[in-house]
């Protein structure tokens, strides 16, 4: 293990002092993944800066059709979150679906993205969701499509002194979501491979408006398949349509073998995992509108 | 490096110590504060024999910084119950042939705890996935569900 | 069977108390003053010539208080179960990667970490092999100047080539079968510290008296100025049977004069601890147009890595077990140990039984479809039952539960599975099918002494002190050892008292392994618990005034046959026994009655009993994705007697659940030498979310050399696991996985490639 200091600042200017004094600093959010790194080496900190009295980075509200997630929201928080169930049951679906109840119960979603692993499974379900995220400095705020965010395994585009302090995404009636996930076994499993789809309708045609997917665990970080997109928008719903954009994706991406699974495997079932996601947020848009 | 003043409660008592900055909770745990009943499995959050309970919810303490627990309320297995009173899910586990080596024991005992604080009435499936985060290799947890059962049972 | 107050009862075990409480201290728990920290160099390459190592720079570090290599051990510098083939530490030859280089005992474990990045190591890398079949052709690297090819054990029974010639049905098929770790909880760990000129080990072990003998070897003492005190153990499986840290810390106490304590990492224990072997089997079967056997040929290939460990000994039980539960007139077996330079694979429960378990199962099934026959029929028309001779020629003359299994799971399975959905209804996605496993495993070690003894003290008040060297693993023996001398004695359960795995004080109970204990060292505790009953009922006899064989001893009470309502307490009786100045006390030996295998033919008799078993599974496969879950498993055991049928389910339902592991997720990936899944992050055991519904079934045919019948459990309970899940995924959608374990992409590729 190696030494560092600890600080726990109580709001978010004295974090960004923390970070501008010590330029080997670590973010601490819920150390589920910071702690292994730590363990193994992979990251020596001078000092670990824990984020958890920043109560502003914290909670989920909903506002003008708009869900606002702080950075610090547990997995725990999201799966069990009324708000969330309501309007984005995928995204509770993927946060429950991650790890073990202890590893939820600390693990954050900023903290996830900012480890950016492909393989982070609340990650493809924001981005099917629209999200953006808000990162903030001591110098300002910018906000970006979170699939922007990443730039490869655990790497993002965050600069120095900088940190995700809020996630947030449109809902709408008319739009449907869902995730699915394949592991090895299901439970503290870290994703072969995961899918997330949204699709938006026009109330009045029937006729999907805008179509998102997004795949974990197919490339160096988790990406927006447009080729699957196209085929989906401005027409109307059908299984052999869907099947067509499956297929579409599975196509375009290009996974490769590591010590979890193969680059074939993730190929075949991409399109089964992205047929399946896409089922599941049609149905789901039936839920939301009630019928 | 440095060691920082810290003040929490402990299994129900408040306690006040000087932590190294780096020192994972475990250790603080197990060499200061001579519980060793929460155990080392793997260091990476994987097994969950090192689960304690932190305000309430469950967490794998050997990827907790100790400093971390600071102001918050902590309950190791040695808080859970005594020879005098045992938890009804010891006696539960004791009875139902859950126990074969015990290593995975405390932390399957406290996931089950955390989960009937918050639920006293859980259905199977919920009890299954409480436990999910503690490995067991002994027994494949059909007698800790059991366990976890009866008491459920009893108490309703 | 008669039934008896204490045997047969699922008595809570003592040592449950303090593991709920936390109490129980394993030996990474134990704190002593002084108490140093151990750290070892391990070697990061598979195959090399140690040239110089130099610890100069580790030495002076502050806080460290000794550097040891090999020239530092006092007395042999080998260790192995049966060949004297593993360094303490690598004199001049890594064979594998992990092989170990350098101790460091420091004062905390942060700066023997520190210490071994200051010793400087020389080597020189030698071209290595990692592929058993490579290993096995004359040209390319050699682990062992005398080669690759440790040993092979030969079966030899009957005509072969007219059975083959002659039969109406041939199968043959190859199995490859994959590294498993054993993964137990918690990982290796000992303390050690001198007691005046003893050094005293506490350590997590399964076999204290062997830690004993090697200790004694390695550092030159005589075998009684070393005592092996098993700490409380977390898991063994097999892999806590060979040395891990007791010759270091044994070492590094009487070098630095202080208390030393060594615990392996998660990491460390993966790449240091045995694994099980993985196998190459060539299965051919021979059999009529009805389904009977006439002849099997196979022949196994062992990876058994750089060190023999086991290596022998499992393919030696792989080649009896080979047929299967199964009467077979002709039957070639050729099963070799082979070295490379992977990783040590050793015992892991189950012992190469499950490998060839999941060959012959999978046969049996083919060979009922080529015959026309169910799963079930052609199991019911091969089976052995009682005065069979078995594939080396023994006849099994009692306690033959085989058939009785296959009808116990098959009537259970008819009504768990009657509710299942079986096909899913217009969901054809996802397919389900049910699947069979048959096993046998003989209790003991094949065809070799290996007795276990215990002593029994009945004291003045009626308690007792039970002494066997049998380690409790969290098995329960010391439970079932307690009630076996309870009910022989007449006592309670919660009158005796077992001491055990302490050679300071136990008598060698063997290792617990083989599923042995309650067999072997059960036999010795009711022997024992006999003799010291003889003075007390001789007593009782003339107190009463009648025959010996009148007395009954029951709950405490001593009273003659027939006349209960005049007893006396046992306390009175062992007073008279006082009185005359005799003592009751007992000792007993048991060894199983076996021959060794012919070295040609294999022909012998190499156990004392076996167990017999019947697993039936019910899996759903995902035909898009691939997957397999396991929904049900129905498994019916015959263990002879069931001691506690609390604790005989806790194995079934264990093991069976270890056998999910092995059939469905666990794989030791390697990567020339280098284990690419050192973590539980990559390694996957399953969590209690994978785990089907389990209907454990015990089955009692008592063995007549077993104590009150019983035979053992452990390992049976893991063995015809994945056959029964290979099976019923047959059985769902038509294909057959011949590699384990049964993973999505297998699947799914034989699923498509089959469109």
């Amino acid at each position: 293990m190696s030494r560092f200091e600890y600080s726990r600042p109580e709001c978010l200017s004295e974090a960004f002092k923390l970070m501008a004094e010590n330029c080997g600093y670590s973010l601490l959010a819920g150390g589920t993944d910071l702690m292994v790194k730590v363990k193994e080496n992979m990251v020596k900190p001078t000092v670990v800066i824990d984020l958890d009295g920043l109560e502003e980075l914290k909670g989920i509200n909903i506002e003008a059709g708009q869900i606002v997630l702080g950075a610090l929201t547990t997995h725990t928080q999201l799966e069990q979150s009324e708000i969330i169930n309501r309007y984005a049951p995928a995204l509770a679906k993927a946060a429950g679906i991650i790890g073990s109840p202890q590893i939820r119960n600390k693990g954050t979603v900023g903290g996830n993205m900012g480890n950016a692993s492909p393989a982070a499974d609340t990650v493809p379900a924001l981005i099917a969701l629209g999200a953006e995220v808000t990162l903030s400095s001591k110098e300002g705020i910018r906000t970006i499509p979170l699939e922007e965010l990443f730039l490869g395994p655990g790497r993002t585009v965050l600069k120095p002194g900088e940190l995700i302090t809020l996630i947030s995404f449109k809902v709408s009636t008319h739009q449907g979501c869902s995730f699915q996930k394949l592991g090895k076994r299901k439970a503290l499993a870290i994703s072969v491979i995961n899918a997330s789809a949204s699709m938006e309708i026009d109330p009045e045609t029937n006729v999907i408006k805008q179509a998102r997917i997004a795949l974990g665990s197919v490339a160096g970080t988790a990406v927006r398949v447009s080729a699957g997109e196209e085929i989906l928008v401005r027409k109307c719903y059908s299984p052999e349509l869907i099947k067509e954009a499956a297929e579409a994706v599975a196509e375009a991406i290009r996974p490769i073998d590591d010590v979890r699974s193969t680059a074939v495997y993730r190929k075949r079932v991409a399109r089964v995992l992205v047929r399946r996601a896409l089922e599941e947020a049609w149905s789901q848009l039936h839920v939301t509108r009630g019928e | 490096m440095s060691k920082l003043l810290i003040s929490f409660v402990l299994n129900g008592q408040k306690v006040s110590a000087q932590v190294e900055s780096d020192m994972r909770l475990v250790d603080f745990l197990r060499d200061e504060m001579g519980l060793t009943g929460t155990k080392i499995g793997c260091g990476e959050g994987d097994c969950g024999a090192c689960t304690v309970i932190i305000n309430g919810q469950t967490a794998n303490s050997c990827i907790v910084l100790a400093p971390q627990i600071a102001g918050k309320e902590v309950t190791t297995i040695e808080g859970l119950g005594s020879y005098e009173h045992l938890h009804p899910l010891q006696e539960a586990f004791i009875e139902e042939g859950a126990v074969q080596c015990g290593f995975c024991t405390p932390g399957m005992l406290l996931s089950a705890k955390a989960l009937l604080d918050e639920n006293p009435n859980p259905k199977h499936d919920e009890i299954i996935r409480s436990i999910s985060g503690n490995l067991c290799r002994c027994t494949g947890y059909t007698k800790i569900a059991n366990a976890i059962e009866k008491v459920v049972r009893t108490k309703s | 069977m008669r039934e008896l107050n204490v045997v047969g009862k699922s008595v809570i075990r003592k040592d449950a108390l303090d593991k709920v409480l936390g109490k129980t201290q394993y030996s990474g728990d134990i704190k002593l003053p002084g108490m140093l920290q151990v750290k070892i160099l391990r070697s990061q390459v598979a195959h090399a010539v140690l040239k110089n190592i130099d610890c100069r720079a580790a030495e002076s570090l502050p806080g460290v208080h000794a550097v040891l290599t090999a020239k530092d051990v006092l007395g042999s510098n080998t260790h192995g179960i049966i060949i004297k083939d593993e360094p303490v530490l690598v004199m001049d030859k890594i064979r594998k990667l992990g092989d170990p280089l350098a101790i460091v005992a420091a004062e905390t474990e942060e700066i023997a970490l520190q210490a071994l990045f200051l010793i400087q190591v020389e080597l020189e890398e030698l071209p290595a092999v990692f592929d058993p079949e490579e290993a096995m052709k004359t040209e390319g690297p050699k682990v062992y100047e005398k080669g690759n090819i440790q040993s092979v054990r030969k079966i030899r029974k009957g005509d072969i080539e007219t059975a083959f010639a002659q039969a109406d049905i041939v199968v043959e098929t190859i199995y490859r079968t994959q590294m498993q770790e054993h993964a137990y909880i918690e990982p290796e760990a000992g303390v050690a510290y001198l007691d005046g000129d003893v050094v005293v080990l506490r350590v997590s072990t399964q076999n204290p008296h062997f830690d004993c003998k090697e200790v004694a070897r390695n550092l030159a003492l005589p075998l009684n100025k070393v005592r092996i005190v098993q700490a409380p153990t977390g898991g063994g499986f097999g892999g806590k049977l060979d040395i891990s840290v007791q010759i270091y810390i044994a070492l590094l106490a009487i070098r630095t004069k202080r208390p030393v304590r060594l615990v392996y990492t998660r990491e460390e224990s993966f790449i240091a601890s045995t694994k099980r072997h993985p196998y190459v089997i060539n299965y051919k079967s021979a059999a009529d147009e009805k389904g009977n056997l006439l002849a099997i040929d196979v022949t196994v290939i062992g990876d058994t890595g750089a060190y023999a460990s086991y290596g022998p000994g499992t393919l030696t039980r792989s080649a009896v077990h080979a047929t299967g539960p199964y009467e077979v007139a002709n039957v070639k077996v050729d099963a070799y140990t082979v070295y490379t330079n992977n990783p040590t694979s050793g015992a892991m429960r189950g012992f190469g039984v499950p490998q060839l378990a999941f060959a012959h199962e999978q046969q049996m099934d083919m060979i009922a479809q080529k015959a026309g026959i169910s799963p079930i029929q052609v199991r019911l028309l091969n089976v052995l039952h009682t005065n069979s001779k078995t594939g080396t020629g023994q006849v099994l003359e009692t306690s033959v539960g085989s058939m009785e299994t296959i009808k116990v799971a098959q009537a259970k399975a008819q009504e768990v599975l009657a509710k299942s959905d079986r096909k899913g209804g217009t969901d054809r996605i996802k397919k389900r099918g049910t699947g069979i496993g048959c096993m046998w495993y003989g209790v003991g070690n094949t065809g070799l002494p290996n007795p276990a003894g215990a002593f029994v003290d009945l004291m003045d008040d009626g308690t007792v002190n039970l002494m066997v060297g049998a380690a409790d693993i969290g098995q329960g023996s010391n439970t079932i050892l307690a009630q076996i001398v309870a009910e022989e004695l007449g006592v309670r359960f919660e009158d005796v008292l077992v001491t055990s795995a302490d050679t300071g004080v136990t008598p060698d109970g063997g290792a617990t392994s083989a599923s042995r204990q309650t067999y072997i060292s059960g036999n010795a505790a009711h022997l024992a618990a006999q003799e010291a009953k003889k003075t007390l009922v001789e007593e009782a006899a003339r107190m009463f005034e009648v025959e010996k064989e009148q007395v009954i001893i029951r709950d405490r009470r001593v009273f003659v046959e027939g006349a209960e309502e005049n007893s006396k307490s046992i306390e009175e009786v062992i007073g008279g026994c006082r009185k005359k100045g005799t003592m009751t006390i007992g000792h007993g030996c048991f060894n199983p009655e076996t021959t060794g295998l012919d070295g040609e033919t294999g022909a012998g008799s190499p156990y004392g009993t076996y167990a017999f078993a019947t697993q039936i599974v019910e899996v759903e496969v995902d035909t898009e994705t691939g997957q397999v879950e396991v929904l049900h498993i129905i498994a019916a055991h015959d263990v002879g007697r069931a001691i506690n049928p609390l604790q005989v389910e806790g194995q079934i339902e264990g093991g069976s659940i270890m056998g999910i592991g092995f059939g469905l997720y666990e794989e030791v990936k390697m990567l020339d030498g280098k284990i690419k899944t050192p973590s539980f992050a990559t390694y996957l055991i399953p969590t209690s979310m994978d785990v089907p519904t389990v209907h454990p079934l015990i089955v009692e045919e008592p063995a007549a050399s077993g104590p009150f019948g019983a035979k053992g459990v452990g390992e049976p309970s893991l063995i015809p696991t994945s056959a029964a899940i290979a099976n019923a995924v047959f059985d769902a959608v038509g294909i057959r996985i011949t590699e384990l374990p049964i993973t999505p992409e297998r699947v799914l590729a034989q699923l498509q490639e089959n469109q």
